[in-house]
């Protein structure tokens, strides 16, 4: 079945865009790193990781954002966002969003405290421990001794940025980017893991790949990294190399498990703000009529797009797609009463 | 069938819904809440039908289609079907809140929670029902307007057929779900012009 509004998916046009991201990173290692000059070889791997994981995820978010119903919201969340008359507002609204949804993750807090602070932890912590690593392994970041010879210096793509004394409250932070970070991620692991085991509701619907996978890469991510800076503060640096590769193999794993596991919402979270443009349009825009109740219920905007994606998913209800929910559900019990013949009642 | 063990067998127990015999008690919407999957939120709607015309109540619960609309029309394929044909509440994960489910089910079945901008819905109360258990409606209704049994004994204890083929336009839906429906019947075309009147049943009573 085809249909002109909608693109028509092919493993070609993900691979290419997979292709073009893998390649972006690659060159962003080699210039951003002047042309490998600063390069941290020791880190190669990850570097490499990197590169396989924007190719798989780029891949697997355009063949998701091919899918019918996702292709609406993506063209329509970014033509209302990028709408000239409208593009100041829209930035200001996007902050707020962002603020709520993404930063704050208000909509967590409403499942529940115990799972916005495990939720909290775990994506905050994997962010600080992205925003470190990434440049890091990419050669971009570098730290040398400042001009006065005493001061820690940190570079951005070779140019000083920043110069601190070594027993600052910056220092601590930065020597310590990735152990608050590992900590911030067990402590999430930890809840998330207490509710996997002692939740009922939770234990009748997890399964292992979905639910139980994430935490132990994670855990496995952090527990090895904790083990690092063990190493060399409380072991004399015992065992260094073999846990430094054993971090790194975990590391490595996450990020190539990333497109195809429970993480993945990672990337596709942000649709969420598409989305909220998409209802404020719609909900200051004419509305859909319901013929039987003769009440809106839908805005036209959702109305008419939804109807297109359901005749191109092969769900085409005719007329009965122009009522709404509630209708729809006094209906079924209306055709068993007309179909009685006699007492009321089926028996 | 599910051999339990050698020499005897029983059928799987499946969810009948019979809106005739609804008396609107409500028991079943606050049963539902009651359910672990659901956490303190109830799923069902229970409906009046033409108030005015008739007392006639329904309770809707998701028939768990074999395709369902929800799922193909999901932007984040965040609702999922397990193998055992319980389509399931969408994932939190993913869920992005756009209520396509909620307008594309042919039931009118999920409902937006804006609170976790997530749609929510009937899960057949998995943590029961997969492991033999009732679900929740069902252990409650007082006059099994909702009925989880076997076939056998649904066909043993009610004068009806249960039927699972829906047709909506020119589509067929079916599901895991059974509506009781007359003796005969074997499927529903559920047309948007049905009305029932008080008068209509008045006339029906009469000619008893």
């Amino acid at each position: 079945m085809t249909h002109s509004n909608f693109p028509q998916s092919t493993n070609k046009t993900s691979f290419i865009a997979g292709s073009i991201a893998g390649l972006l990173v690659a060159a962003g290692i080699f210039f951003g790193s002047g042309q490998l000059t600063r390069f941290d070889s020791p880190l190669a791997a990850y570097a490499a990781a990197t590169v396989l994981a924007a190719f798989a995820i780029t891949y697997r978010y355009v063949s998701w954002i091919q899918r019918p119903p996702t292709w609406v919201y993506f063209k329509a969340g970014w033509k209302l966002f990028l709408r000239p008359a409208k593009l100041m507002k829209n930035i200001f609204v996007l902050i707020k969003l962002l603020i709520d949804n993404i930063v704050v993750q208000k909509f967590i807090s409403n499942r529940g405290k115990g799972r916005w602070v495990a939720h909290m932890a775990l994506a905050w912590g994997c962010l600080i421990a992205f925003a470190i690593t990434f440049p890091l392994s990419w050669g971009w970041i570098q730290f040398g001794v400042a001009p006065n010879g005493v001061d820690y210096l940190v570079e951005f793509w070779g140019k000083p940025m920043l110069a601190f004394p070594h027993d600052s409250i910056l220092a601590f932070l930065f020597f310590n980017g990735l152990n608050i970070s590992a900590v911030l991620v067990l402590l999430g692991v930890g809840i998330a893991m207490h509710r996997r085991l002692f939740e009922h509701g939770a234990q009748s619907v997890e399964t292992f790949v979905n639910d139980f996978m994430p935490l132990f890469l994670l855990f496995a991510v952090s527990i090895t990294g904790l083990m690092i800076t063990a190493s060399y503060r409380l072991m004399g640096g015992a065992h260094f190399s073999f846990i430094s590769m054993i971090h790194a193999f975990t590391v490595i794993v996450l990020l190539l498990w990333m497109p195809f596991g429970k993480l993945f919402h990672v990337i596709q979270r942000p649709a969420q703000l598409g989305v909220a443009y998409y209802k404020e349009e719609g909900n200051g825009g004419k509305q859909a009529i319901c013929p039987r109740s003769g009440e809106a219920f839908q805005s036209q905007l959702h109305h008419d797009d939804l109807i297109a994606v359901m005749k191109e998913v092969g769900m085409d209800f005719g007329d009965h797609q122009h009522l709404s929910p509630q209708e729809k559900r006094k209906l079924i019990a209306l055709n068993q009463a007309a179909s009685i013949d006699g007492i009321p009642y089926v028996g | 069938m599910n051999s339990w063990f050698s020499g005897f067998s029983v059928s799987e127990r499946r969810l009948y819904i019979d809106p005739s015999r609804c008396i609107g008690c409500n028991a079943c919407v606050e049963a539902c809440a009651e359910c672990d999957t659901h956490a303190g939120i109830s799923m069902i709607h229970l409906e009046t039908i033409q108030r005015g015309d008739t007392v006639q109540t329904t309770p809707v619960l998701c028939m768990h289609c074999d395709e369902p609309a929800c799922a193909a029309v999901c932007p984040a394929d965040a609702i999922k079907r397990t193998p055992d044909g319980v389509v399931h509440t969408s994932l939190k994960p993913r869920c992005i809140g756009c209520s396509n489910c909620v307008f594309a089910c042919p039931f009118g079945v999920p409902k937006y929670h804006a609170a976790f901008d997530q749609m929510i819905k009937c899960d057949m109360c998995y943590d029961r029902s997969s492991i033999g258990k009732k679900p929740m409606c069902a252990t409650v209704c007082p006059s099994q307007a909702i009925m989880y049994a076997t076939p056998e004994e649904v066909s043993e204890m009610r004068g009806g057929t249960p039927i699972n083929e829906f047709i909506f336009g020119s589509r067929t839906i079916t599901t895991k779900v059974h509506l009781m429906m007359p003796k005969g019947n074997t499927r529903l075309e559920v047309r948007g012009s049905t009305t029932i009147r008080k008068s209509d049943l008045l006339n029906i009573s009469r000619t008893q």
